[in-house]
């Protein structure tokens, strides 16, 4: 089943990057709805299907930690996979970001560390030719 | 503290270079410097303030960015969206040298600056690029 993605991060260079990575991960992609801050983001969420959200934190308008939040409070969003894909060094608010049940993953990255930490997410390691579940893979948790 | 501080920017900026742009990246080893093309700022608000700023000549701007993007020949918006992005992935990085890893900081947005060196300057390095010269500034405010 094709994931829906919300990728949300003021630079698009890092969008471009990071959609690249998705595209070479091996998870099956439907559609990667791009946003430029939390604001628009939020909004993309409430009108388009997610399956997960890649997140960075320092955007304008409104940051990421503001708009995860949100997307907590929200019934859809409660439980939806997040990867916060960021800069941001203090061990105290990474820890609130894994509070509010996101994932980490720290810039700068690798592609091959992206790309793990995406599958990873999505619970499942993929074989990248056929797209399918391999042996392995942990349970999402939250 | 400052030639430490040098040494973490330096490391923080070598380490970016190579992750993003798969670009390996030394001390820049002769006195002379070319004329850097564009920069970007990053301001940081927390235990300290200060601003952290990337200064790129052309050429080496364009390798970074293409190499970010894995084509050839990036548009002008594309380059300064990468110097900027590259920019805050350098000034996130050297923050905890600052403080420790415990403390918050809040940063801006990256911007355009001047190419001049502004006063205020606390330490700067300069790097060899594939292609270029690169030089991370960091400024910190006396509060």
């Amino acid at each position: 089943m094709p994931y829906d993605v919300l990728l949300t991060d003021d630079s698009s260079v890092m969008r471009r990057m990071i959609r690249r990575t998705l595209e070479l991960s091996g998870i099956p992609l439907g559609t990667v709805h791009e946003a430029g801050d939390g604001a628009a983001a939020l909004e993309l969420f409430r009108s388009k299907s997610i399956d997960f959200a890649l997140i960075d934190i320092n955007m304008p308008v409104m940051d990421g930690a503001a708009l995860i939040a949100q997307l907590r409070a929200d019934t859809r969003g409660a439980l939806l996979p997040i990867l916060v894909i960021s800069t941001e060094s203090s061990r105290t608010r990474v820890n609130e970001l894994e509070r509010l049940g996101a994932r980490f993953v720290h810039k700068p990255f690798t592609p091959e560390q992206l790309s793990a930490a995406i599958r990873e997410l999505m619970g499942a390691t993929y074989d990248g030719g056929t797209g399918s579940p391999v042996a392995g893979g942990s349970d999402t948790d939250f | 503290m400052t030639a430490e501080l040098g040494r973490q920017l330096q490391a923080a900026a070598i380490q970016t270079f190579e992750d993003l742009c798969f670009l390996c990246a030394a001390p820049w080893p002769e006195a002379e410097f070319p004329a850097m093309a564009a920069a970007a700022s990053v301001a940081f608000d927390g235990p300290h303030r200060g601003r952290v700023e990337l200064h790129c000549t052309g050429p080496a701007l364009a390798t970074l960015t293409d190499n970010m993007l894995g084509m050839a020949g990036a548009a002008p918006a594309l380059q300064r969206d990468a110097i900027g992005e590259l920019a805050n992935v350098i000034c996130g990085n050297l923050l905890p040298a600052l403080t420790g890893p415990d403390a918050v900081y809040r940063l801006s947005p990256p911007v355009p600056c001047a190419r001049d060196v502004a006063p205020g300057l606390t330490v700067a390095t300069r790097l060899l690029l594939e292609r270029g010269a690169a030089e991370v500034r960091l400024y910190l405010a006396v509060r």
